[in-house]
């Protein structure tokens, strides 16, 4: 991999990393989003990926910057697996169903959306 | 906050989004992931040190969205009943290695 990759990677797991901490703050201090930022970053990212995946870039350098670094960095999946996780311990089986549901269809719904948005 | 901190994070960062892209395998990397997730949320350490190891590495280092990219593959092939056994077993997967990932962390202490 060229110097080039390397300073597109760089540059967009940096934005993915700051609009994640930025969206935790914002969450924890208004109390918006009942104490879970995990849900709108995990369906901003899937909005994204569909504009990307409807978009069909073929360049490399883009691939890198946005797909590699900005949405990695922006989605977690370890923190849905321990969100989940923590359901289970304190025995909430109805809420793990219902935010297992959520997250899903609303990151479906969303990946759609941006698919069917750059189509139009 | 300050500047120590941010740098270390951001390097966290760095490092595990180079893992990820080296590795190149979105179901490995989720398993990988969810163990160390589950290994350090366990453990008693700073809070510092445990917001770089947990919302800098292991968050980095897995994705969501290479997780729906994947499943986006079976939707293009039109295997719907592969895309929905396959979503089920990979969050219950991931739900049972971070299990053991807890109850080694405290075996080990």
């Amino acid at each position: 991999m060229e110097l080039d990759g390397v300073i597109y990677i760089l540059v967009g797991s940096t934005f993915g990393l700051i609009v994640r901490m930025f969206i935790k703050y914002i969450s924890e201090r208004e109390k918006l989003f009942s104490s879970n930022h995990i849900l709108i970053v995990n369906v901003l990212s899937s909005l994204f990926l569909g504009i990307f995946e409807g978009l069909n870039i073929a360049n490399k350098n883009l691939i890198l910057f946005f797909y590699v670094g900005f949405l990695g960095c922006l989605s977690t999946f370890s923190s849905f697996i321990y969100h989940l996780f923590n359901l289970i311990q304190e025995r909430k089986y109805l809420s793990l169903l219902l935010y297992y549901a959520e997250v899903l269809v609303l990151s479906f719904l969303f990946f759609c959306l941006g698919y069917f948005i750059t189509s139009i | 906050m300050n500047k120590k901190y941010l740098y270390t994070l951001l390097l966290t960062a760095y490092f595990a989004t180079f893992l990820r892209f080296y590795f190149n395998n979105n179901f490995f990397i989720s398993i990988i992931g969810s163990f160390l997730y589950g290994f350090f949320v366990a453990r008693t350490i700073s809070k510092s040190k445990r917001e770089i190891i947990l919302t800098g590495f292991c968050s980095c280092f897995t994705s969501f969205s290479g997780f729906v990219h994947f499943l986006y593959q079976f939707i293009i092939q039109g295997y719907y009943l592969k895309l929905f056994l396959y979503l089920n077993v990979i969050v219950i997967l991931n739900l049972i290695v971070m299990y053991i990932g807890v109850q080694l962390s405290r075996k080990i202490t």
